[in-house]
């Protein structure tokens, strides 16, 4: 069964999801703040790669402004993770921002069972696929960096993102990431610590 | 002898002429202080109805010499043009009074204009035939006058300023339940009209039942927040499933203080330990605004966003001690609190304000104090006898 992280502040609207998501199949973890959130993230004994988050959150549940660092510090958290944005806080620049920090999708409340179950299976689609990349030893990935800062800063940016990614699908175990990156653990330690990855305190 | 005589009458009628003219100014001056504490008094009738009051008290402005008064000029968006008493000339000695703005004196007219956002008025006081101490003293009436009409206006447009804040604050909060609640319902309709067999149904249904209470609690929340104009939706209060929305629980300090700093991006250099019993939402908005002050000052002087946080457990209350020694303070300490009090152009300067009503509604205590060039800032929070 697909495991699922659903975050929602409203807890009647959080329990409603829960039982709809998992009567679409999916095995829920729920959070109601973002702190939950980034808990489940860190500690959560099931493996999730699929998100459905709301930006407006406690401590302040009228502004995007903790989605939105949530969304960043769980896509920095799961390279892999496919983040649907179910919010209410639906201007333009916030679904800008959201799309920037790395969200696959961003939908608008109130959306539709049918909507939000198509946007996961699209999420799913593209899960799969860059399963298979990876599996075929590729990698697939979206940065969002300013043009202006140059080809290196960007390069830097991707090279992050990369051993990220490859740590996360290792579950930190830095010998078999050095080998799927190629790399010498020594290498691949200083990589780390040039980025300041660290290993996530379970 | 004669002489001798002649003076004595003439100091004893001097003295009955200083000592009469003693009794009249002491007359005077009690009846015309008692005078201007009616016009003292008048003040919370002109932040009620400003004009209608003038109209209203007329007589005690007459008492006051101001027997001829005149105002017009623009009442948000209407015209108004009101006279008391006797008409002011428009010029005076061949001289045009009203030329120019703010306080213009001459012997005949007195005159102030007020411009605020919707307001724009033009006060004349006539002091024509009044002499001497009647007319020093009807000077001094009207200039008291037009310092509590000034007054007025300013209360008038401050409340204004809340009252639209306030319908502001409710709306969007409103916004974010309705549209919550909007999905809620749209998700219940779904899911009802797609469930095709009995067993489904039911299984529904029984979700439905288990969510009621919430739905009845949001429910509540939104009367109240469309019945009551004065209700203040809290900004870090979400819709809980407890029956008393932010209700005490015991939070592991450290493990709060850690994921608040991650969520701030501030290092927290964290010293001691403890668990408290307290309410989860007064501890994440307090914690929400300090870091986030502490992270946006560190970054806009390109400092590194660090903060030191000891934690001391005492007998009847637990210490939580924010410091950033080397982070200087954007505002006097004294101003710390003070709401509107902020240092960033796009900062609302409500959060520390906020912090500190929170922490006193949930009864704890936050205070600061100057640490070197920086700040200390600290969470008293009481111990529950168990």
């Amino acid at each position: 069964m697909n495991a699922i992280l659903l975050v929602e502040d409203d807890a009647s609207l959080r329990d409603w999801w829960c039982g709809s998501l998992e009567d679409m199949g999916y095995d829920v973890l729920s959070a109601g703040s973002p702190v939950e959130a980034l808990v489940i993230a860190r500690q959560a004994q099931t493996s999730f790669d699929l998100a459905v988050l709301d930006l407006g959150l406690p401590p302040y549940p009228n502004e995007p402004t903790a989605g939105l660092e949530l969304l960043r510090l769980l896509i920095l958290e799961r390279p892999s993770l496919k983040v649907v944005v179910l919010t209410g806080q639906d201007e333009p620049a916030v679904a800008l921002t959201a799309i920037g920090l790395g969200a696959f999708d961003f939908l608008n409340k109130p959306a539709g069972t049918q909507r939000v179950r198509e946007a996961l299976a699209r999420a799913g689609l593209f899960l799969q696929a860059e399963k298979q990349l990876s599996t075929d030893g590729q990698a697939r990935m979206t940065l969002t960096a300013p043009i202006s800062e140059g080809v290196r800063e960007f390069g830097e940016a991707a090279q992050e993102r990369l051993v990220r990614s490859v740590l996360a699908d290792c579950q930190f175990n830095v010998a078999q990431a050095a080998r799927k990156l190629g790399l010498t653990r020594e290498h691949l330690y200083y990589f780390m610590k040039k980025f300041g990855i660290e290993r996530a305190s379970s | 002898m004669t002489d001798l005589y002649d003076a004595a009458v003439a100091f004893v009628v001097a003295g009955l002429s200083v000592g009469l003219t003693m009794a009249w100014l002491r007359h005077l001056s009690r009846r015309h202080r008692q005078r201007m504490d009616q016009l003292l008094a008048l003040r919370e009738a002109l932040h009620e109805d400003l004009l209608g009051s003038l109209v209203l008290h007329q007589r005690t402005l007459a008492n006051l010499g101001l027997h001829s008064l005149d105002w017009r000029g623009d009442w948000y968006g209407s015209p108004v043009f009101t006279r008391l008493g006797p008409k002011i000339p428009a010029n005076v000695h061949g001289e045009a009074v009203t030329a120019d703005t703010g306080t213009r004196l001459s012997d005949r007219v007195l005159r102030k204009s007020f411009e605020y956002d919707d307001i724009a008025l033009e006060f004349r006081v006539g002091l024509k035939g009044l002499r001497g101490e009647r007319h020093l003293f009807a000077i001094q009436a009207a200039e008291v006058l037009f310092a509590m009409i000034q007054g007025a206006l300013a209360a008038r447009q401050l409340a204004l300023v809340a009252a639209v804040s306030q319908r502001a604050k409710v709306g969007i909060f409103l916004q974010h339940d309705m549209r919550n609640l909007a999905q809620w319902v749209q998700l219940v309709a779904e899911d009802f009209g797609s469930a095709d067999t009995d067993e489904l149904l039911m299984a529904r249904a029984r979700r439905l039942r288990s969510g009621s209470a919430l739905a009845a609690h949001r429910a509540q929340r939104m009367a109240q927040a469309l019945l009551n104009p004065t209700w203040q939706p809290s900004m870090s209060a979400p819709l809980l499933a407890d029956d008393e929305p932010g209700g005490d629980e015991i939070l592991d300090l450290n493990e709060h203080i850690g994921e608040a700093g991650v969520m701030h991006q501030v290092s927290i250099d964290l010293h001691g330990a403890g668990a408290v019993s307290w309410d989860a939402s007064a501890l994440a908005t307090v914690l929400d605004n300090i870091l986030s002050n502490v992270s946006g000052i560190s970054r806009m002087r390109m400092l590194p966003a660090t903060c030191r946080v000891v934690i001391k457990t005492e007998f009847e209350s637990v210490e939580v001690r924010f410091e950033t020694p080397h982070l200087p303070l954007e505002i006097p300490l004294v101003k710390l609190f003070e709401p509107w009090a902020s240092a960033g152009a796009t900062n609302r300067g409500l959060g520390m304000y906020q912090a500190r009503k929170h922490a006193e509604s949930a009864g704890a205590r936050l205070e600061a104090q100057a640490l070197q060039d920086g700040i200390s800032v600290t969470l008293f929070i009481p111990c529950k006898n168990s």
